[in-house]
């Protein structure tokens, strides 16, 4: 499993992390924390000051994803990350692979 | 009304309702803005929701759709998911197929 960040792992995206191994077992779970991408982001810094939600891209390979629509396959990590969204993750951006979609990527 | 009734019966009869930040015309959000940007090239015909407007609306849109993030994209009152989603069927071409539905049951 491999994790991507600039420095080390925020709090926030260690809580992702956790949070999405646990209930997805991803083969490949990619976290970048994008928030300081947003500074200038009007609602986006008025979230940061208020409460910290960042923004965060997220790639997870899981053979969970097998046979679901990319909606169901969102609503999954949703579920899996449950109360970070709106709070500490203002924003989180997927990409959801099944191991064969990731395979045939990789060409 | 109540709100939670018009969001409902707004989703089951608008053949495409973009919920978003800010509007088509002018989006507030990066996010919104890549959907608008997506729709406008296909030049369909959709329905733009505003939920800026009133911060309750989010509540309980989301509370309807069960999906925490803003924007939100439904054609023929299912919904078809945000951003990352929208932007993703977009590029594998699988789009087109699903606004073509919505247009067609309304013709």
């Amino acid at each position: 499993m491999t994790v991507h960040d600039s420095t080390a792992l925020s709090t926030t995206a260690r809580l992702l992390q956790d949070r999405i191994t646990t209930a997805l077992v991803p083969t490949v779970l990619e976290i970048e924390d994008e928030s300081h991408l947003h500074k200038g982001h009007l609602h986006g810094a008025k979230l940061q000051e208020a409460q910290g939600g960042g923004h965060f891209s997220v790639t997870i390979v899981s053979a969970k994803f097998e046979g679901l629509p990319l909606v169901q396959r969102h609503r999954v990590v949703y579920t899996a990350v449950g109360d970070l969204m709106g709070g500490k993750v203002h924003a989180l951006s997927m990409k959801t692979l099944t191991p064969e979609e990731s395979e045939q990527l990789s060409l | 009304m109540e709100l939670a009734e018009q969001i409902k019966q707004d989703i089951e009869t608008a053949p495409i309702i973009l919920y978003m930040k800010g509007t088509k015309a002018m989006p507030m959000c990066g996010f919104s803005n890549a959907v608008v940007q997506v729709l406008n090239q296909y030049g369909v015909e959709y329905r733009d929701v505003d939920v800026l407007a009133d911060p309750e609306i989010r509540v309980r849109l989301s509370e309807f759709s069960n999906w925490p993030t803003i924007p939100q994209l439904f054609v023929n009152g299912e919904l078809i998911g945000g951003a990352d989603i929208v932007v993703e069927l977009h590029e594998k071409e699988e789009l087109l197929p699903i606004l073509e539905k919505a247009v067609v049951s309304t013709a």
